[in-house]
């Protein structure tokens, strides 16, 4: 019978214990990484990517509304390089506007133009028939036209004839043309017996027409293809020819209101044809077609310098 | 005294013995459990760097494509150095058009590897984990990773 007589027993339990706890410690760290990569995984963007695109939104939309008020707001007289300077403040304060709120969401922001379009505005402010100033029912507004903007007509219902008194849709009645010698694309309006405003879109493919719409006065916009802000599938501008284009109007005595419209063609409104001067309406004046901004965004985490172009209105905005 | 046969020193030796061999048993099992959750944690952690080194690709890729007037891009990709106290690199390749990342870990030769779906092309090239600068190369029309 052996007699240790000393308390000392246990040792390996005592350095299996310790080893067990340093096991344990790195089991810890393990699990701290595991805890700091689902952490990782859960965090949204932390790049400014949505931020640029919101601000390059800004930018367009913004410079977008400065060019449509100064276009519409040209006085008797004034020449390119007065609309011009205009654009200029008016971008300039934009760009402060934008920078100081940018900068406080954490990024310094800076737009300036480097480039503008001429064009025409044509336009006819009050409601009469869609003729011209020397009462021409058939005539060209505009000819060597590359782009179109904006071009929307608000059209008196009362005053449109019905479809059976002006010779049909594309044939006696209210028809806007536009052609390039090798192709051509109709717009038509007239009224129905039901008393509605009837547009039909004809590319060449033959006649389709947009939903009759029953109100006095009917906004029919051909760069965005809607009539009465609904939405009218046959009616694409992108379907209108791509180059070199004229536009007229037929029979412009078959219907009435008012329209403006932009084109990127300078010398109608630098020198006008004798039926734009004749009479106060419809008029021509100079106008910016479209701008070339250079803007730039700069956060902790990203500096991106990009160019946009703005030009409101145009049918593939 | 009903002790017969019994030799102390044998009873202490085997004792003895089946202690360590289970505690041996007991350690041999953990160390390697913690190899193989080490691994594990490793392997989920670099594919969640890769995937997010690949959103912030997909970000730069979207604003290069923008108005296609883009001159200037640098995009911050704020990625940690370690995954697991391992340090880690990342290989950027292209195969028949598509992008892929791998990601490799010091430690151990298993490589994660995380596919970019993107339009601009993107330069090939190795990395080493942490801070990443994504540019865009007006001159070729690519993105190149850089280390940050």
């Amino acid at each position: 019978m052996a007699d240790l007589g000393v308390d000392s027993r246990g040792q390996l339990l005592l350095i299996g214990a310790l080893a067990l706890g340093l096991t344990f410690v790195a089991f810890a760290l393990i699990i701290n990484s595991a805890i700091y990569t689902e952490n990782l995984a859960s965090r949204g963007d932390t790049t400014d990517g949505e931020n640029v695109v919101e601000y390059r939104d800004s930018v367009r939309r913004g410079m977008g509304e400065v060019l449509t008020f100064e276009n519409q707001n040209v006085s008797d007289g004034e020449g390119r390089s007065d609309i011009r300077d205009r654009l200029e403040r008016g971008l300039r304060d934009l760009s402060q506007m934008l920078t100081r709120s940018w900068a406080k969401r954490g990024a310094t922001t800076n737009v300036s133009a480097i480039g503008y379009t001429d064009g025409s505005r044509i336009f006819q402010n009050e409601s009469r028939a869609f003729t011209n100033s020397t009462g021409n029912e058939t005539w060209q507004l505009v000819s060597s036209v590359d782009q179109t903007r904006a071009f929307r007509l608000n059209i008196s219902r009362a005053n449109t004839s019905l479809e059976g008194a002006c010779g049909g849709l594309f044939g006696g009645c209210f028809t806007i043309q536009v052609e390039n010698g090798t192709a051509t694309w109709q717009v038509s309006v007239a009224k129905n017996t039901a008393d509605e405003v009837v547009v039909a879109v004809d590319d060449g493919t033959g006649a389709e027409t947009c939903t009759p719409v029953d109100r006095s006065f009917v906004t029919l916009d051909l760069t965005s293809g809607t009539v009465a802000v609904e939405g009218c599938p046959p009616l694409s501008f992108a379907d209108a020819p791509a180059s070199g284009y004229a536009i007229s109007y037929k029979n412009g005595n078959e219907s009435a209101g008012t329209y403006t419209l932009v084109v990127d063609e300078p010398s109608v409104a630098d020198s006008p044809p004798s039926h734009y001067t004749a009479g106060s309406e419809p008029s021509v004046t100079p106008a910016v077609y479209s701008a070339i901004l250079s803007y730039d965004y700069q956060s902790a985490s990203l500096y991106f310098d990009s160019r946009v172009r703005v030009a409101p209105g145009e049918a593939d905005e | 005294m009903n002790e017969r046969a019994i030799s102390t020193m044998l009873g202490y030796v085997l004792t003895l013995a089946i202690s360590a061999l289970l505690v041996a048993g007991l350690l041999t099992v953990g160390g390697s459990f913690v190899d193989s959750q080490q691994a594990v944690v490793v392997d989920s952690g670099l594919q969640v760097i890769g995937q997010r080194l690949a959103g912030d690709l997909a970000t730069a890729d979207r604003l290069a494509q923008l108005d296609r007037g883009t001159t200037e891009l640098r995009l911050t990709a704020r990625l940690p150095t370690t995954v697991s106290q391992t340090s880690y690199t990342i290989d950027i390749t292209t195969t028949n058009g598509n992008t892929s990342l791998i990601l490799s870990p010091q430690s151990s030769k298993r490589n994660v590897t995380v596919d970019v779906a993107n339009t601009t092309a993107i330069s090939p090239g190795t990395v080493t984990g942490g801070d990443l600068v994504i540019v865009y190369n007006d001159a070729e029309t690519r993105l190149e990773v850089e280390d940050g």
